[in-house]
């Protein structure tokens, strides 16, 4: 569960919520005594250990609902993807990762696409281009080329008519594909937005106003109140040992 | 019986309301995680939503003695920490001379007087004369205390500075006596107004709560504890009306103390239901600037009109 933990607390980071080490600690020991069970009990613990100001607070209530949710959606969803699952089928010369792959609920579904995306490292997601690759590899870890190839031999072997059989695989297979892909995106939102958006940052620091196109404005805003805090906390203090020597 | 940490959670939020103390679940899981962690909590949050009720309330609670030091421009180590009577020092210096008479008699030479002199016990720097203010009383008492440091964001870069020793290790390093280290660990609950921001080592330090104005239900169910004479009718119309001026661009939001003080007012005026003329007359209690209650004023009739339905 200490994995869970530095997971979300990099999303925080990446979310611009500044979390110390020794804060991280703090939670850890914190959760030791109060346990992950309780979402609510969960929430209320980490937003009083985590962030440290009211903006952080906010943005520290999205990240916990994005980064729970995807954790908590396997069960739910059970039920209402039901439909999906097929029930059997006369088939024979297919693989036993086929058969799991057909008679598999959406909940299973979903814990194997988050397995996968560990074994490929998702979390490592940097750059919106990444992420058709990352996909990709999920998919191929999740042995999808194998469905593929037997979806081709079905084609040669029964001409043009699809069997039941077949179209429920490639509803399968498009379903699983969305899957993958939503699951990707979401990775991306957590894990990887911010370098394009520190350097972006790095860019605006050093460019002429004027240039910045106007669809920055918002990020350029923050971007300028954040400077003008430093300066300000930086000559107050001066201002103040000024006066004190006076 | 061994209680898990949601029934404590509950628990102590009963026990604040027995206290007339209402509080959300984020607050009683913060007192719950102090008192278990030995963690000071550090509270943010506008003037007026209970932060300094809830130490009072957490005393009382946990049956402890409260200590409290209000933090203000200029507070140093003598006023919050320890300081030497300096009055006594000097009595006792008076006395040493005379008795050192006896312990000198009849000695040979400066080097037996020397001698004699050194070990002769002193005590001129011992508990005796130390002076202890509450951030020493707290750690040295051994019931355990609640020690409240209310609006330490008054205080200088300095004394934050200070704080830090004695939030992390609850201990207290005397130069004279060497380090005085609690044995019960107080209750810590620090607050603030964010008139400056507060340093991040103390920040991180401690648990952070974040007190904000309640909403509507949560505020009828304060009033309810804190003015139960108050009737259903008048209480609903006079927390959405005060829910209604916070969301007015004013210099100073009216605050929880402000809508009980002005609920305790209705009640000495006998108001049965809120009209225009008894909030224009009364608007004062709830506004403390000219400026805002010159707002407040002409949007008057539309506030009324929407909490009395």
């Amino acid at each position: 569960m200490e994995r869970v933990l530095a997971d979300f607390v990099k999303t925080l980071r990446n979310a611009n919520v500044q979390v110390s080490p020794a804060e991280t600690l703090d939670a850890m020991e914190v959760l030791q005594n109060i346990g992950y069970e309780d979402k609510e009990l969960l929430k209320n613990t980490l937003s009083l250990t985590l962030p440290k100001t009211p903006e952080e607070k906010e943005k520290f209530e999205i990240c916990f609902e994005e980064f729970f949710q995807e954790k908590n959606e396997s069960t739910s969803q059970e039920t209402v993807d039901k439909k999906f699952s097929p029930t059997s089928f006369p088939l024979d010369n297919k693989s036993d990762r086929i058969q799991e792959f057909l008679e598999g609920s959406s909940s299973d579904l979903d814990l194997k696409i988050s397995k996968a995306g560990e074994i490929v490292e998702v979390r490592e997601i940097k750059y919106f281009t990444q992420r058709s690759v990352f996909s990709r590899k999920i998919l191929e870890v999740m042995g999808v080329s194998e469905i593929e190839e037997y979806l081709s031999l079905l084609n040669i072997e029964k001409g043009e008519v699809p069997s039941d059989e077949e179209k429920q695989l490639r509803n399968q297979l498009a379903n699983l594909r969305d899957k993958v892909s939503n699951f990707v995106q979401q990775q991306f939102l957590l894990h990887g937005d911010v370098s394009g958006e520190k350097l972006r940052e790095q860019v605006f620091k050093s460019m002429n106003m004027g240039q910045i196109d106007r669809s920055y404005l918002n990020e350029v805003h923050s971007l300028v109140r954040r400077m003008a805090k430093k300066l300000a906390n930086m000559h107050s203090r001066r201002k103040k040992n000024f006066r004190r020597a006076s | 019986m061994a209680k898990g940490p949601k029934d404590s959670i509950k628990a102590i939020s009963k026990g604040f309301a027995k206290h007339n103390y209402v509080c959300s679940n984020q607050i009683a899981t913060a007192v719950y995680l102090a008192n278990e962690l030995d963690k000071p909590i550090l509270i943010e949050g506008p003037p007026g939503v209970g932060k300094t009720e809830l130490a009072n309330t957490a005393a009382l609670h946990f049956k402890k003695e409260l200590l409290r030091l209000q933090c203000y421009e200029g507070l140093d180590e003598t006023k919050a920490l320890y300081e030497w009577r300096y009055g006594k020092q000097l009595l006792y210096t008076q006395i040493l001379k005379e008795q050192m008479q006896e312990v000198l008699d009849g000695a040979k030479g400066l080097e037996e007087s020397l001698d004699r002199l050194m070990s002769f016990e002193d005590i001129f720097f011992s508990e005796n004369f130390l002076e202890a203010r509450p951030l020493l009383q707290a750690l040295t008492s051994s019931e355990g205390n609640v020690l409240l440091i209310d609006e330490v964001d008054k205080s200088d870069e300095e004394f934050e500075a200070l704080l830090l020793e004695i939030l992390s290790e609850f201990q207290i390093s005397i130069p004279e006596l060497g380090v005085r280290k609690a044995e019960v660990k107080p209750l810590v609950i620090l607050t603030s107004n964010n008139s400056r921001e507060i340093g991040d080592a103390l920040k991180r330090r401690c648990l952070h709560l974040y007190i904000p104005f309640p909403d509507a239900s949560l505020e009828r169910e304060i009033i309810q504890a804190r003015v139960p004479e108050v009737n259903e009718n008048l209480k609903k119309q006079l927390v959405s009306f005060v829910q209604g001026i916070r969301s007015l661009d004013l210099k100073k939001l009216p605050a929880i103390s402000e809508t009980i003080d002005w609920a305790r007012t209705l009640i000495l005026l006998n108001a049965k239901e809120l009209n225009e003329d008894l909030a224009r007359e009364t608007l004062n209690v709830l506004l403390k600037h000219q400026q805002d209650v010159e707002v407040v004023q002409k949007e008057l009739p539309s506030l009324v009109k929407a909490s009395i339905h």
